[in-house]
Formats: structure tokens, C-alpha cells, sequence
């Protein structure tokens, strides 16, 4: 999973036009710093929202380098020079917190069974009362 | 000591009741102005608030104190700039990118291999670590101060040492690479009992002869559970004198002791490959196998039995590439029981 970071203030504009298939581009010259420092790899990005007056689009920045923007489209808008960049919150980004007393539960040992929903997830075994930790696969560990 | 939580409220705006410098540390709001403020603003908690006006100028203030209509302030936050702001500056709080730093994402943690207390600095109080090696769950107290949370974090591990009498070498020969390699009527190079071979496995070409070695050995795994989950493997052998291979371990399929038709007694892909390391006597260079999880999944298959493993030359034997027609030799040698000093024997250590 993407870890999502953040920065305040973070906008600018597209420094040329973009097609609806290109995955880089330049925002405004020296506008690079405003947006997080993140690079190919990492496991780390942060979502964009690109809009002019008639369109918009969410993109995931994979990798900053500079000015220079590596995204994951989210569709294939044509935008033209001088279109908004904006660092925004979206609906992908609020559901990947974990939320206070949000846990699934599960009625039997989920250690080879269950697959997890993320890395890492804790789920609750009712009947006997016992909080389990994904490692991976379907591979968990009681926690003691 | 947790950290404090960030709180929110989604009425708190006001206005600069009074003008600010850029090095005030306290904000006059008008005559109930801070009510607004004061459901998301508990002792204990965090709270950021951003100064901004038409021009869209921002800073960001972290509230420390808040009595009557007086807010008691840290300036410049989170990547802002202090400034002075004049009569009327609008004060509200939005989500600002430290709140959203301090949320845990689902997925989000970090891995380390082996044990991190003592080594590891925590982020926060009550991170969690995800320890690759013994595939288990470490919290963090304080510092570098872990606790295990979940899982095995310090693996339990048994040694063996081969049964002697199972410690066989055979040799194939033939006048071609092919006829060495199926050696039907395989020859004894060396038994258990002996203390060491200066050609355990390998291969060489002399005087148009092809002449294999492969190794056999058996382990006697009866006082490990059968179901038992082995999270970690690894076979160390001391070389003895020649190290001119990479050598691989896979499963044998031998009989105990084997017998001379048993030369080809092996099956499947190597459990683990090291590129072979020897000295002289009484000189021991450890070459360490790490079983992948193929030897993972035999070891747990045979627990309670015994696990039988055939080495061979990697790049020659195992691949079947002819060492051509030249006179010439990749010999491996190893310890296997020296009499007095049964520390060189190999050791194979299962982490349960």
C-alpha cells in the first residue's frame, strides 16, 4: 500500500500542455518544493487533483524529482499549460487511516485462512477472546 | 509518554480581535470568540489553526493555552512562516499536513530484520515493527526500548549434527560427463567415521576420466514436532583444503547408510547455494547454507523422522555443463567427524 504524504499549500500550474496518456510533467519552475519529496519505489506518494475550468482529474505522484512529476493516471484528460496542480485529500486517502474501534472479527483461528485486508490489520477472535496480527499472506500471529 | 492527540472541531473560525506581530505569542479574539475553539480544545490535546486572509497569506499556529478569549500560540508551524497580521485576520482550523502525518495509514509500518530493541529508535510511543526474520510483531515502549507484541520475536532454534554412520561420498566415474553423471555402480570415496575429505564434492577430468563426488548425510530431526513451524534454517559446514565450486543442498533420497547404486539419491531444486570457502587443518572456514522455502517445506515435512540431504557441485554437476575435455579438477573439501574436535562437524540449526 501507498503511504500517503502531505504538505500544506501545495499548488501550481502545469508548466506545459499534457496529453491524456503522459505520465510526467513539470509544474511551474521552482514550484517542485512545494509538493513532498517522494521517489520510484519508495512505497510513498501523494495524490494531485489537476483541473482547468471544464475538467478535473486525480493523479497519484509516485515520484518528485524537482519540478518533475511521475503520476498514476487517474484518466486521461488532455490539460493545457497553466492548468491548477493542487496537493488535495480524497476518499483514498481518508479510508487508509485507521479508525478508533474499527477491527474485523473473526469466529475462528484466522492463521492460514483468512487473508488480510492490509498489511499488518488486526482482527479479533470472539470466541476465545484473542487479537490476531497479519505478517503476511495468510500467515498471523497471536498477540499476546 | 503518548503523544498528544490532534484535535478538531469543525466551528472553530473566528477573527484577530487585536493586531499581531511575527513574534507574538498571543492572539486577542473578540468577546466569545474562543467558545468556538474550546469543544476541540481540551489540556492533552493538539491543536493547529491557520491565520489566513483574501490574499490567501497562510501561517500556521499550534494552540498551547486557551483562557477567556486569549489564545496562547507557537508560531509558524508546520512549514510556515510567522507573520504580522492585521485587525479582522480570519483564525480557523482546516487539516493541515502534520494532523494528517500523525494518522496511521492501514499498511503503513516498518520492517526490520531481527530484534529492534536496543537498536531501533521508535517513531512514536506504540509504533509497531514488523521483525522479517522470526516473522513477528515488536511495540515500542519508549526510545529504543521494544516489547514483543506479537508472534516468536526471539526465535528458539535446536541444533543437529549428522549421524555419523550416514556421512557417505560417492564417486561416479566414466570415460564421458554423461556416463559420471548416472554412475550406476558408483565407488565409496568416503564413510562415515573419517574425520575429513579433501574432495567432498566436485568434479574433475584427467586422462579422459570424468570423476563426480556428491556428499550424502542424514539428520535425525526426532525431537522436533511433526506440525511444527520452522520460521529459519541453516546448514554450516567447514570447508576443508579445496574450494573451487559453488556447492548446492538439496534433498537426498538415500538409503541409511546409502549404498553404491544410490549415486543419483537426490530430487528437486537446491534448498540453498554458497560458493565454497576451505583452509588447512584445524583451520576451519564455516560455509553457511540459509534454506530457501523449499528446504523450509522439507525440514517441517520430516520432523520427527530425519532429513536426508545429498550436496553437489553447482556449476558443473548440478547444471550439467561438461567441464570440457582438458585435465582439469573443482574439488571441495570438508570436515566431517574429526576425532577431537566435534565442533568442525556440520551443524544444522532450525529456528522453531
Amino acid at each position: 500500500m501507498t503511504e500517503y504524504l502531505f504538505t500544506n499549500n501545495a499548488e501550481s500550474t502545469l508548466e506545459a500542455d499534457i496529453g491524456g496518456a503522459d505520465t510526467s510533467f513539470n509544474v511551474a519552475s521552482g514550484d517542485g518544493g512545494l509538493f513532498p519529496a517522494v521517489s520510484t519505489g519508495s512505497g510513498q506518494g501523494f495524490y494531485i487533483i489537476v483541473s482547468d475550468v471544464t475538467k478535473s482529474e486525480w493523479m497519484l505522484c509516485t515520484d518528485r524529482t524537482g519540478d518533475t512529476l511521475t503520476v498514476t493516471r487517474g484518466g486521461s484528460n488532455s490539460f493545457d499549460s497553466g492548468a491548477t496542480v493542487k496537493l488535495a485529500l480524497n476518499a483514498t486517502i481518508l479510508s487508509s487511516f485507521l479508525q478508533k474501534g474499527v477491527f474485523r472479527e473473526v469466529d475462528s483461528d484466522p492463521d492460514g485462512s483468512l487473508s488480510a485486508n492490509y498489511a499488518g490489520e488486526e482482527v479479533y477472535q470472539t470466541v476465545t477472546g484473542v487479537w490476531w496480527k497479519h505478517c503476511s499472506g495468510t500467515l498471523w500471529k497471536e498477540m499476546t | 509518554m503518548p503523544n498528544l492527540e490532534h484535535g478538531f472541531n469543525d466551528m472553530a473560525y473566528s477573527l484577530l480581535f487585536e493586531a499581531i506581530s511575527d513574534s507574538d505569542t498571543t492572539m486577542v479574539l473578540p468577546a466569545g470568540g474562543a467558545v468556538s475553539f474550546l469543544p476541540g480544545w481540551q489540556s492533552g490535546r493538539t491543536v493547529y489553526l491557520t491565520l489566513t486572509n483574501i490574499q490567501n497569506d497562510i501561517e500556521i499556529v499550534k494552540v498551547t493555552e486557551i483562557h477567556d478569549d486569549i489564545l496562547t500560540v507557537e508560531r509558524g508551524q508546520d512549514g510556515s512562516v510567522s507573520k504580522a497580521w492585521p485587525v479582522g485576520t480570519i483564525v480557523i482550523q482546516r487539516g493541515v499536513a502534520i494532523d494528517f502525518t500523525s494518522f496511521i495509514q492501514k499498511g503503513g509500518f516498518r520492517s526490520i530484520a531481527g530484534d529492534p530493541n536496543g537498536v531501533l529508535a521508535g517513531l512514536y510511543p506504540g509504533e509497531k515493527v514488523y521483525d522479517t526474520d522470526s516473522k513477528s510483531w515488536w511495540i515500542n515502549i519508549t526510545g529504543t526500548l521494544w516489547k514483543c507484541l506479537a508472534g516468536t520475536c526471539i526465535p528458539v532454534y535446536q541444533d543437529f549434527n549428522p549421524v555419523v554412520e550416514t556421512e557417505y561420498t560417492l564417486v561416479g566415474t566414466d570415460s564421458t560427463w554423461a556416463g559420471a553423471r548416472a554412475d550406476p555402480t558408483a565407488t565409496v570415496y568416503y564413510n562415515g567415521g573419517e574425520a575429513f575429505s579433501d574432495w567432498a564434492i566436485g568434479e574433475s577430468i584427467y586422462s579422459g576420466t570424468y570423476k563426480i563426488n556428491r556428499t550424502f548425510m542424514e539428520f535425525d530431526l526426532s525431537a522436533i514436532s511433526p506440525g511444527t513451524e520452522a520460521t529459519q534454517a541453516t546448514l554450516t559446514i567447514q570447508g576443508y583444503v579445496n574450494e573451487h565450486d559453488d556447492v548446492v543442498v538439496q534433498q537426498g533420497l538415500q538409503s541409511t547408510p546409502p549404498n553404491d547404486s544410490e549415486f543419483s539419491a537426490y530430487t528437486g531444486d537446491y534448498f540453498a547455494k554458497v560458493t565454497w570457502a576451505a583452509d588447512t587443518w584445524l583451520n576451519p572456514s564455516p560455509n553457511v547454507f540459509e534454506f530457501n522455502a523449499l528446504g523450509l517445506n522439507y525440514l517441517e515435512s520430516v520432523f520427527g523422522g530425519n532429513a536426508k540431504l545429498c550436496f553437489r557441485g553447482y556449476n558443473r554437476d548440478y547444471l550439467d555443463s561438461d567441464p570440457g575435455n582438458g585435465d582439469n579438477n573443482f574439488k571441495n573439501g570438508m570436515y566431517f567427524t574429526p576425532l577431537g574436535h566435534p565442533e568442525f562437524m556440520p551443524v544444522l540449526r532450525i529456528y522453531i
